[in-house]
């Protein structure tokens, strides 16, 4: 089992710290989810992890090493963010060669997208340019997957077919998931941590993020 | 990640330079041929001016592909530095032809 622990980050915009009291830890075999309101800061978290935002500090170690260098450059990490980031006039057979992924195993995954090999990014639907760049995430080589907001712009099927995706590669990839339908979220993961005013709390019930403020109490 | 795919990624990235750097090229070393090395100066800083205001604009643009590259290991500085200079390269390349075949 590969282990990943976070911690020691510290991050802040002029004055303000947007980080600071962070301990996370996530392994293969149990996903790991991240909740919190908006603008408290879990993109900018996975951005430091990811090593594409410099913090002030930053400690990172896998199986009780710490890196000396980032994620990002040990190419340890794949992370997608909340928005399309794929280039908008590449092919999905591109695409795949980049992420050096089978097609004939993503269409076991969406049959419906079997018609989207030699299409371009740009004319696939959104939920279908969603599930390609969760599928190349998931699927590439890298150890500690970070997904923002991956289960926005999905139907309730997809939804679910990207929650057996997550759990299937999880056995040997880890996982750091955060998304608004926290649902989803609370469904795949076995450790979930709130992040409120740059500081995170692991949660063990649903009741708790009531208790946070996160959902309401007559849901 | 091998170096075939690094490098093509790098191409990838390299083509929404090209083109635009191409046509300031043509542009430059038209001027180049018609006035002479006396101009070589001048054209060479329009040539980074250019270059600056590309970087700007496709910057802006393709602000959330840059995820792309990353995830593929390559960073911002690593794309733009190469990508600059292989085109400075390309240039210097084109007015030393310019200046021969004058």
């Amino acid at each position: 089992m590969d282990v990943i622990e976070i911690s020691d980050i510290k991050l802040r915009f002029g004055a303000r710290y947007v980080l600071s009291d962070i301990y996370v830890t996530c392994k293969t075999g149990a996903p790991t989810g991240l909740i919190g309101r908006n603008g408290q800061g879990k993109s900018t978290l996975m951005k430091v992890i990811f090593g594409s935002l410099p913090a002030e500090s930053a400690c990172i170690r896998i199986n009780n090493k710490t890196l000396d260098r980032s994620l990002l450059k040990e190419q340890q990490v794949s992370y997608l963010p909340q928005f399309n980031f794929f280039p908008k006039k590449i092919t999905i057979k591109e695409a795949f060669a980049d992420f050096r992924l089978s097609f004939d195993d993503f269409i076991s995954w969406f049959p419906d997208l079997n018609r989207t090999y030699s299409t371009r990014f740009n004319t696939l639907s959104g939920g279908e340019k969603r599930i390609v760049e969760i599928y190349a995430i998931c699927k590439s080589a890298s150890l500690l997957k970070l997904l923002d907001e991956p289960f926005t712009y999905l139907s309730p099927i997809q939804a679910e077919v990207v929650s057996n995706l997550i759990l299937a590669e999880s056995t040997k990839k880890i996982f750091l998931i955060t998304d608004h339908l926290y649902e989803h979220v609370l469904q795949i993961c076995n450790e979930v941590y709130f992040l409120k005013e740059g500081s995170v709390k692991k949660i063990h019930t649903v009741e708790e993020l009531e208790f946070l403020g996160y959902t309401r109490s007559d849901r | 990640m091998t170096g075939k795919i690094k490098l093509k990624l790098f191409f990838r990235f390299y083509q929404y330079l090209f083109i635009p750097a191409a046509i300031i090229n043509i542009i430059l070393c038209a001027i180049f041929i018609q006035y002479g090395i006396d101009i070589f100066t001048s054209i060479f800083w329009l040539k980074i001016f250019s270059d600056v205001l590309f970087y700007i604009i496709i910057n802006r643009q393709k602000k959330a592909e840059y995820y792309y590259y990353y995830n593929h290991g390559w960073n911002k500085t690593a794309l733009w530095t190469l990508s600059l200079a292989l085109d400075i390269l390309i240039f210097i390349a084109l007015i030393v032809i310019c200046y021969k075949w004058m």
